[in-house]
């Protein structure tokens, strides 16, 4: 059985748009529909899946994503005729009705949410396929899906935490013998994910976007400063529920949902609203802290409690709050659960492998295997990979080697001498994070490197931290974990163990902590392999890892993208593949940011 | 005890902090009930009393007002009772 799922909602943005032109460009990103995505199912077992952003170079695109569907179906050797299913990650149709209630909700569905939206947009692109084959999943059920099927666990407890599904901001399922069944849920109106995306507005950056900056800024802030306000704003039910109050203070409703009210308590209560330029102040480093602690808060409080209420030993996560690695770092280590296992895209792209494996599981199929490192993507070989150099042949020379190992012992020299460098290799990850195929990499060791990418290489706030990738074998020799505890997916934070912490500045991050990703042979063997080989030439088989990309720009997808990519940075030297790249003598990059 | 209605009065004044004045106010016409907060509204009618429609199958008249959504939860409690 083949069932593409999909994610993103075509309309969302564009309707906001044409309904209230005039708002602010932040805005228009206080919708639903971000992260379009397609996955392809093949009798229970997701085998490609790739978000629409790589292809069409739109970040976080809601677009109706038929790149992806395409690559998909192109990598399975199918075509459209050859799918059984295409099941979308939102099923709003039980509350039809309700958005009749007034204009604009009532318009909005029609454009937006409707299965006659979604049925014409696929038959836009795929004018043949049958529209009885065209299904509707529950967006927090997709989520669930998504990790309860790729959890390898027959039983365990599913929470999903986003800013809102259809129209729930928390879900609990029981996953049991193949079936999920929700036992509680938590309305949009006290949606902690949307408490948490509009103070990232508030702050001056991105709605829906950016939380992961703030969750970045918070370890700089003293959380006790403005504790009381969150302590006052985010109330905790005797039954698992949340109360936050401030984001209904929209009074009769506000059709452009832009929560005016709410922000104008957050400058009366907190301080100004922040514009992107602005300086950021240690007020905004205090807020983004108390912000951070509530999270965490609300995250140990909710899945405390119905682990407890269960007496199920493990949970499964995903959400867009499940993004939030230092939340994820305290319930890891809060004892309430034996083993945890977060959906690496945890995001909406991820609801398109699961509206995909729920629909599969109903059809009896579903294979259950634990998730390996999602290398699910595009991968672009030989033939690719030389037309694109040769594109680039005034600006580049290649020195290619013969093997991995050969490519790896250069890789690791350079890094060991203090160079940056992107590496690209394989199939493309799933989700958002880079775990070793696009990937920009230096000596995590090397005092200035932290700085040193932030302006030149990604172009960013100075005051990112940057993660560490480390071979699987000696991750407790440098963080406080157990040996062999595998964390893959760069989605929890853990300490820096205290003696290492000024021999890696590059990744500790100021309270230290790091975002850490553990490589293993089996399930990520070509980077592992540059691991080894960086062990050799710094002491560590560690690395900082950061994505493939600059600020702004989703993360490379073709070889054409990270020559350009290379080019326009400051990067030393690009690994495609076996092939070293390096510019020509007298060639400058093409960067913003002097060297 | 307070009855139905009062106790709908107090979920629109204290869970969805919409003050309506009198119980037979017409919510959708005043804008005191849309689409968000009619989700909201069930959702605590059902907390509160057990109600749960078939919510794709509303007859949105039935929530004109605060008298007409108290007949409605009491006529399917007592239903449901029996």
């Amino acid at each position: 059985m083949n069932i593409i799922g999909i994610s993103g909602l075509d309309q969302s943005v564009s309707f906001r748009r044409q309904q209230w032109p005039g708002l602010d460009e932040r805005e228009y990103r206080i919708s639903q529909g971000h992260d379009s995505a397609a996955a392809l199912v093949v009798n229970g077992k997701c085998v490609y899946a790739a978000a629409e952003e790589r292809f069409s170079r739109k970040k976080h695109t809601g677009d109706f994503p038929v790149h992806a569907i395409n690559y998909c179906l192109a990598e399975a050797g199918l075509t459209i005729d050859g799918v059984d299913e295409i099941a979308h990650a939102f099923d709003y149709s039980p509350y039809k009705g309700i958005f009749m209630l007034d204009p604009a909700s009532a318009s909005q569905y029609k454009t937006v949410y409707s299965r006659e939206a979604l049925v014409g947009a696929v038959h836009q692109h795929f004018p043949q396929f049958p529209a009885e084959r065209i299904t509707h999943v529950n967006h927090h059920l997709a989520h669930a899906a998504s990790a309860y099927y790729t959890s390898g666990w027959d039983e365990c407890l599913v929470i999903v935490l986003d800013g809102m599904g259809e129209v729930d901001s928390v879900s609990v399922y029981v996953a049991r013998n193949g079936q999920l069944e929700r036992i509680h849920r938590i309305p949009a109106t006290d949606s902690i994910g949307i408490l948490y995306s509009l103070v990232t507005l508030h702050l001056g950056f991105d709605f829906n976007a950016d939380e992961y900056k703030i969750m970045g800024l918070a370890p700089y802030g003293d959380p006790s400063k403005f504790r009381s306000f969150f302590e006052r704003v985010v109330t905790f039910g005797d039954n698992g529920s949340l109360r936050i109050p401030i984001l209904r203070m929209q009074g009769k409703g506000e059709a452009d949902h832009r929560y005016c009210a709410t922000r104008e308590l957050l400058s009366s209560s907190l301080i100004k609203e922040r514009q992107p330029d602005d300086e950021i102040t240690d007020e905004h480093r205090d807020i983004a802290a108390a912000l951070q602690e509530v999270l965490e808060n609300a995250l140990l409080y909710v899945c405390g409690y119905f682990g407890a209420r269960t007496g199920l030993r493990k949970l499964a996560l995903a959400g867009g709050v499940a993004l939030n690695c230092t939340a994820n770092g305290k319930l890891l280590n809060s004892g309430h659960f034996d083993d945890l296992y977060i959906q690496p895209a945890a995001g909406d792209d991820g609801t398109a492998v699961g509206a995909a494996l729920h629909r599969s599981a109903k059809g009896g199929h579903i294979a259950n295997v634990r998730q390996s490192v999602p290398f699910l993507g595009p991968a672009y070989r030989n033939g690719n990979i030389a037309s694109a150099l040769e594109l680039e042949s005034e600006q580049v020379e290649v020195v290619p080697f013969a093997t991995l190992e050969e490519t790896c012992a250069e890789a690791a020299r350079l890094i060991a001498d203090g160079k940056v460098i992107a590496w690209y290799r394989g199939r493309m990850e799933f989700g958002p994070r880079a775990l070793g195929h696009r990937s920009i990499l230096a000596d995590p060791g090397h005092p200035e490197m932290r700085d040193r990418i932030n302006a030149m290489v990604k172009m960013r706030e100075a005051f990112r931290p940057f993660a560490p990738a480390v071979a699987l074998e000696e991750v407790h020799e440098w963080f406080e974990v157990e040996p062999g505890t595998e964390l893959p997916y760069m989605i929890t934070i853990v300490d820096v163990r205290e003696p290492h912490r000024a021999q890696l500045p590059a990744i500790t991050h100021v309270n230290g902590s790091a975002r850490v990703q553990t490589v293993s042979a089996t399930d990520n063997s070509d980077f592992h392999t540059l691991l080894e080989a960086v062990g050799r030439t710094t002491g560590r088989r560690m690395l900082l890892n950061t994505s493939f990309n600059v600020k702004g720009q989703p993360i490379v997808n073709t070889p054409g993208e990270a020559i350009e990519t290379f080019r326009r940075t400051g990067i030393d030297y690009l690994f495609l593949e076996n092939n070293l790249v390096r510019r020509k003598a007298g060639a400058m990059p093409v960067c913003h940011a002097a060297v | 005890m307070s009855t139905c209605i009062e106790q709908i009065q107090t979920i629109f004044s204290q869970v969805l902090y919409r003050e309506v004045q009198s119980p037979q106010a017409d919510l959708f016409e005043s804008g005191l009930l849309d689409s968000m907060s009619l989700i909201e509204l069930l959702f605590s009618l059902e907390q509160q009393f057990g109600f749960q429609p078939d919510i794709s199958d509303l007859d949105l008249d039935q929530f004109r007002s605060i008298e007409t959504i108290a007949h409605l939860v009491e006529s399917s409690t007592t239903r449901k009772a029996s």
